[in-house]
């Protein structure tokens, strides 16, 4: 595939891309904008090659993915694990409410119901994007799906009860 | 509500709430290539600039080398010394230590 190819394809996923860079950088707008520049020189730079073995949605989702990571854990080391956590004093309540409830999973938990929920992938697909087995993605998918009804039910709970 | 309809349904109403926020617009990014093109451009430009500059001091027709340089003598004789500067000399003959009357009167 040529540049002028990945160049058009980028193109044409980069709303859906930024949307889950943004997911991955734990909803923090500016990291998920440098990762996605860093993502896209990867690909154009031949140092992320597309094998054709997936497709280049689940590919690219795959590659977002580990530079998110790689630019988290250099956050955190640099500094500290409170500005990771990226909660904005600017965010509304409103605003925040779905973010909450997806932070409270535990990574992997989000990812693969992000990405069946959100991005409707398949559990074959998440499977490639997060590179571990469709077993693993079945069971975080499940004690994911769980903790999230868990959280929201609470919730609703607290709402009724402050009413 | 079946599970998977309460998560659905949270899902669409996160896809809602992310429809209000804006994508910033895609930006091709300057791949490394690109500049080390564009800086072998500015070598090249680099190059030339301190060619032409110092062409004129590199390249000099014969006529414009100064002479070797000759240092004049312009006093030849010697002193007995062989000093240049002209002074009284004495010699260690005629030479009087400046104590020499306190040893006579002791």
């Amino acid at each position: 595939m040529d540049k002028e190819q990945l160049v058009k394809l980028l193109e044409e996923k980069h709303m859906e891309a930024y949307r889950w860079s943004r997911q991955c950088c734990r909803f923090n707008d500016e990291l998920a904008k440098d990762v996605l520049q860093t993502v896209y020189l990867k690909i154009l730079e031949d140092k992320a090659t597309f094998n054709e073995k997936s497709s280049f949605r689940t590919w690219l989702f795959a590659v977002i993915r580990n530079t998110s990571l790689d630019s988290l854990k250099k956050r955190v080391t640099h500094d500290g694990l409170e500005n990771a956590m990226f909660i904005s004093a600017n965010e509304t309540a409103e605003e925040t409410d779905y973010k909450k409830f997806i932070r409270q999973l535990s990574e992997k938990q989000a990812h693969v119901l992000l990405l069946a929920f959100y991005h409707d992938m398949t559990l074959d697909s998440i499977s490639t994007v997060m590179e571990i087995s469709v077993g693993s993605v079945r069971t975080h998918y499940e004690r994911g799906k769980k903790r999230l009804k868990e959280l929201i039910e609470k919730d609703k709970l607290q709402d009724y009860e402050r009413r | 509500m079946k599970d998977d309809d309460i998560i659905e349904s949270f899902f669409e109403g996160m896809k809602k709430a992310d429809a209000r926020v804006p994508v910033p617009p895609f930006v091709k990014p300057v791949t490394r290539e690109r500049i080390r093109s564009s800086n072998w451009l500015y070598y090249a430009a680099a190059m030339l600039a301190t060619i032409v500059v110092c062409a004129p001091f590199l390249i000099r027709s014969p006529k414009d080398d100064p002479k070797k340089d000759e240092i004049p003598f312009s006093n030849p004789e010697v002193t007995e010394t062989g000093s240049l500067l002209y002074t009284d000399e004495i010699t260690m003959f005629d030479w009087q230590s400046p104590t020499d009357g306190l040893l006579e009167e002791f």
